[in-house]
């Protein structure tokens, strides 16, 4: 038994007659009578009762039609299911940040112009998400990336600076150059150690020695401790922009001595990354394009710059 | 789209591999890749990927093999319909699935006694996958401990008995023969081990968000015997204690327990849309006897 008869049969079902049948499904009325009583032989009893030149369903015809109908219904099923995990498969993305704070704003204005997009984003280090690339068990991350990695394929979305801000009742405010040797023992606000980036750490990195960190907490504390002159606090360049952006009244922000360190390179990149060799989900491919086309830098933005009267043309690599 | 299409296809899904399904179904492979490629053009979605030398179902897939089970289970059904209407007999075969195996011996036995031609295969398996299996036709009926509402399914409840903990004679709660949700909580406890699909203490702790002090997991008679050597109590009910207290020594005592309206309920489950055999009915008619439902 093939579903084409069962399709035949649902519509001489329909219609009790053969040559109506015919009409709608478009073939010859003998080939359709042949369909039906092939079907007839199959099943080994009659389906219609013949009356004269009329044929009507009998109890077996309806008992098939049931199935019939059953069949075709459960087919429709499958098609929409089809087509509703195609709408999950489409709109799911799975990203990563090591800093939250570098999705802030443009992310909001993703999530508004994709309203059917699957969301999942976990905060991991730069080598977690490295692995969790690879692994695919993420589709895109967005982190600092100094240097390309086999497998995976860097775009850089910023060429990045690590600063630090300092506020006026501590000395390093009044300075004008700062080297790092005025900072080697600075008191430095950071944020938690389990924090997945951590810049003071980063900076001093690079003289192989660790930061002297005071005190630990969220943002927000970061921001009322230094207030007070208590400490400083490292961060890039597109990170003060995205805050100044998005959460810190402006007033505020222009009591912030935002230094650059004269004698190192601290260069930085902010990059979106995603594996090679891999067909990525359709929402991952608009996440990267948008974020290459729309990602607000901050060195796009003259306004801010002068505003905040720092020297934030990058400097020539000093090595 | 054709159902030997899916049928096929569903070989290919068991075994991940179009080499070895082709083998299984005996046509060559390109026969088999040819017939994949079409139905997948035919469907719209890809079905299937590439992952190095094996195969893997897509998301999409996974739907159409759902799917495929229960298209190739109603075109059987139409077969066994209208055979009973031609006044032949289909087999006297039904596979139920069963979420635990200690409550039917008693019946079971009695029934394959009476149906000597009746080939029964039973499965254990978790709750949802009864209710999976009986959707797409590969079982005819289940029995379940709890049920949960579903449109496609029916059920009958079986019975349903309060819950009691098996203790030794010698028990501080023996003479009193009650016990209370927070004495039960402390109350050291044996049981099957998780592995088991269905746990009477499992149905119990998850009802009344309580962690069970389980001191002793193992199978039936291992537990028996730790019981009478007094390691712990056994959690059960009026059907299934008869397996706990087959032993000649009459040292234990049976606890109510204060507290709770949980209550442990089996149930046979079936599926609407499924056309039911001769054999189907028998067996419907004589669970339902033996229940007094």
């Amino acid at each position: 038994m093939l579903l084409s008869q069962l399709e035949y049969f649902r519509v001489v079902a329909k219609h009790e007659h053969i040559s109506h049948a015919a009409e709608e499904l478009r073939i010859a009325q003998p080939a359709l009578s042949t369909t039906i009583s092939k079907l007839e032989k199959e099943l080994g009893v009659p389906l219609f009762d013949r009356i004269g030149r009329n044929i009507e369903l009998n109890d077996a015809g309806r008992r098939l039609l049931a199935h019939a109908d059953y069949l075709f219904e459960q087919i429709e099923e499958m098609e929409k299911s089809l087509e509703q995990t195609r709408e999950i498969l489409e709109n799911e993305v799975a990203i990563s940040v090591s800093n939250s704070m570098f999705l802030g704003g443009w992310l909001h204005n993703f999530v508004l112009d994709n309203p059917k997009i699957r969301l999942h984003q976990r905060m991991l280090s730069e080598d977690q998400m490295l692995e969790a690339l690879l692994n695919e068990e993420i589709d895109v991350a967005v982190g600092e990336f100094n240097s390309d990695i086999p497998g995976i394929v860097r775009k850089v979305l910023v060429e990045d600076e690590y600063v630090f801000s300092v506020v006026a009742p501590n000395p390093l405010a009044l300075k004008d150059t700062i080297v790092f040797d005025d900072i080697r023992d600075a008191s430095i606000i950071g944020l938690p150690s389990n924090a997945t980036y951590k810049i003071a750490d980063r900076v001093f990195a690079r003289h192989g020695l660790e930061p002297k960190v005071i005190f630990e907490g969220s943002h927000r504390l970061m921001q009322k401790l230094e207030m007070d002159g208590k400490g400083i606090v490292f961060a890039t360049k597109q990170m003060i922009y995205i805050m100044a952006q998005n959460n810190v009244s402006r007033d505020d922000a222009m009591q912030f001595k935002i230094h650059t360190i004269s004698d190192m390179d601290c260069s930085c990149q902010l990059c979106v990354c995603w594996k090679a060799d891999r067909e990525l989900p359709v929402m991952a491919k608009k996440f990267i394009d948008a974020m290459d086309a729309s990602y607000p830098r901050y060195s796009d933005d003259e306004a801010f710059m002068q505003e905040y009267s720092l020297d934030w043309t990058r400097k020539e690599e000093t090595v | 789209m054709n159902l030997l299409q899916m049928e096929y296809f569903q070989e290919v899904a068991k075994t991940s591999s179009i080499t070895q399904a082709a083998r299984t179904l005996n046509i060559s492979q390109s026969a088999l890749s040819i017939m994949m490629n079409k139905l997948e053009a035919e469907i719209g979605y890809p079905l299937l990927a590439k992952q190095g030398r094996n195969i893997s179902i897509t998301p999409y897939g996974k739907k159409v093999l759902h799917y495929s089970y229960i298209l190739l289970h109603e075109m059987e059904d139409i077969q066994r319909e209208f055979k009973e209407l031609r006044g032949e007999e289909n087999e006297w075969k039904l596979t139920l699935g069963v979420t635990d195996s200690n409550y039917y011996g008693d019946w079971i036995l009695n029934l394959m006694h009476d149906y000597p031609d009746l080939q029964l295969n039973v499965l254990q398996m978790a709750r949802d996958e009864i209710y999976e299996n009986l959707l797409i036709g590969k079982l005819d009926f289940g029995i379940s401990n709890g049920m949960e509402y579903y449109e496609e399914l029916d059920s009958q409840l079986l019975f349903s008995q309060p819950y009691q903990l098996l203790v030794l004679k010698n028990h501080p709660l023996a003479r009193k023969g009650r016990i209370t949700m927070e004495e039960l909580v402390q109350e050291p406890l044996l049981s099957l081990p998780p592995s088991h699909k269905n746990r009477l203490i499992d149905n119990l702790s998850s009802a009344m968000h309580f962690r069970p002090n389980i001191v002793f997991e193992g199978n039936a008679d291992i537990m028996e015997q730790m019981f009478h050597v007094g390691v712990g109590s056994i959690l059960t009910c009026a059907h299934n204690r008869g397996q706990w207290m087959r032993s000649q020594r009459e040292d234990y005592a049976l606890l109510d327990i204060v507290g709770t309206s949980t209550r442990y309920e089996m149930y046979l489950v079936w599926s609407k849309n499924r056309f039911r055999t001769k054999c189907a009915r028998m067996f419907q008619n004589y669970v339902f006897d033996y229940y007094h439902v």
